[in-house]
């Protein structure tokens, strides 16, 4: 459908135009009142480097493909037949829409809209602990469809920006960090995660079971 | 507990307990006050597939979906799936009964498959006869955001009064230069990081801060550089 609307575009202009209406929402920056705006684009380690998979290959080799076969040995899931969905403790499936979410103590929390396309305030510039203190769920190489003069000098300079960012609606706002470097500006989203800090007597710290979030999958 | 064996600058070392640290978790979802929860589940048979349909039904496949529903399995469908075991199937699509041969592929950026081997397993090396040392590689902390991702961090803690002047001091060090120090693992000293048997191979830049008597010695682990991609 999309192609049909470009190829029915009658000057440059016009394709420009509907490219831009179809183009998925970037990120809205105010740097002291004034408007930048970024495309996004996920920067992915297998795009960089490439990649290593463990291959299976058959007698004939064929690679093979993954399955699953149920503990009671009945079912074999092949790609395509299972789906992933909210289940509650009684073991019943939950619709999408009728899901909520609280805090802690058990208090409901809002649904955050995605702030994509949507004007962010910065604030900063940040100091490099509280970027290094990001855990990180994604990173963009960001190209500016427009860009404050005054931003742009503090990127170049070294600086770095923080502003509230959600790709998608959720109960939980992330947060991005913009910094510049020879290859470009990124944007860094993830959740603050300060670690504590430890005194002489501090007790030794629990048990650590992050082992099995280690393998690399590639390798699987 | 996990311990990691590390040296500084100076070649001493020790043996030191390690912590990830974590993102707080994610809110509760609820749903009619009940917690609810993830989970996969069947959404079709073996015989509902869209590809089995279309085998089975050729070029009758649309006419058999408006007159029926023959993509639902209805003993199957819905059902939550708990433990299963990972079987391979071989290139006609029936499960393998003999152990496969494996092979380790290299694709490049591009994703065109550059060299096939056979697969080598990577060995831990953090907790090893050969500590994990410092390299000459120091980068300035705000050098260090522009330039990496940094995807995991751990915490390094100490166990008595001698590991907590180490690690303090360490961190006080760091901390005073504002720099991160690369560490690196093996014979060479250069080797990246690998904290179990074929697990992800990092770099670790350790960064210290002070408090006092306080202090944080962090592991910033990163396998992503900050660049545009030439695929």
């Amino acid at each position: 459908m999309r192609y049909v609307i470009l190829d029915a575009a009658e000057s440059r202009e016009e394709l420009y135009l509907i490219r831009k209406a179809h183009m998925p929402k970037g990120i809205v920056v105010t740097h002291n009142s004034k408007v930048s705006s970024f495309q996004i684009e996920k920067v992915e380690r297998a795009k960089i480097y490439g990649v290593r998979r463990r291959l299976a290959v058959d007698q004939k080799g064929r690679t093979c493909a993954r399955a699953a076969l149920t503990d009671d040995g009945q079912v074999l899931l092949r790609a395509g037949m299972t789906a992933q969905g909210w289940f509650d403790t009684d073991g019943r499936q939950v619709d999408q829409k009728d899901i909520a979410a609280e805090d802690e103590n058990g208090k409901p929390l809002e649904l955050i809209p995605s702030t994509l396309g949507v004007e962010q305030r910065l604030e900063g510039p940040i100091a490099a602990t509280e970027v290094l203190d990001l855990s990180l769920t994604a990173v963009y190489r960001i190209a500016p469809e427009q860009l404050d003069e005054s931003l742009s000098k503090s990127l170049a300079d070294g600086q770095f920006w923080r502003f509230p960012f959600n790709y998608r609606p959720d109960y939980r706002s992330e947060t991005g960090y913009l910094v510049q470097n020879a290859d470009g500006i990124f944007a860094l989203v993830g959740v603050p995660a300060p670690a504590e800090f430890l005194e002489p007597q501090a007790p030794p710290p629990l048990g650590d079971d992050d082992d099995a979030n280690d393998l690399d999958f590639e390798m699987m | 507990m996990r311990t990691i064996h590390f040296a500084d600058a100076n070649g001493r070392d020790s043996h030191v307990s390690f912590v990830t640290v974590r993102a707080p978790a994610p809110p509760l979802r609820v749903a009619a006050g009940k917690l609810v929860a993830m989970r996969r589940f069947v959404v079709a048979g073996e015989d509902n597939t869209h590809e089995a349909l279309a085998v089975g039904h050729g070029s009758d496949y649309g006419k058999a979906l408006i007159e029926g529903d023959p993509e639902v399995d209805l003993e199957l469908v819905g059902r939550p799936i708990t433990t299963t075991s990972m079987v391979y199937l071989d290139g006609d699509g029936e499960v393998l009964r003999f152990a496969p041969e494996i092979f380790e592929a290299i694709y490049g950026p591009d994703g065109a498959e550059k060299e096939r081997r056979p697969p080598q397993d990577k060995p831990p090396n953090i907790d090893e006869e050969i500590p994990l040392r410092f390299t000459k590689n120091r980068l300035k902390r705000a050098a260090a955001v522009r330039r990496f991702a940094f995807l995991r961090s751990i915490q390094l803690w100490h166990t008595d009064g001698l590991t907590y002047d180490f690690l303090h001091g360490l961190a006080k060090s760091l901390d005073e230069a504002d720099e991160l120090v690369l560490l690196g693992g093996g014979e060479s000293g250069r080797d990246p990081i690998v904290f179990q048997t074929n697990g992800l191979p990092w770099r670790g830049f350790l960064e210290g801060r002070v408090d006092g008597v306080k202090y944080q010695l962090l592991l910033r682990l990163s396998n992503l550089e900050l660049k545009k991609s030439d695929a």
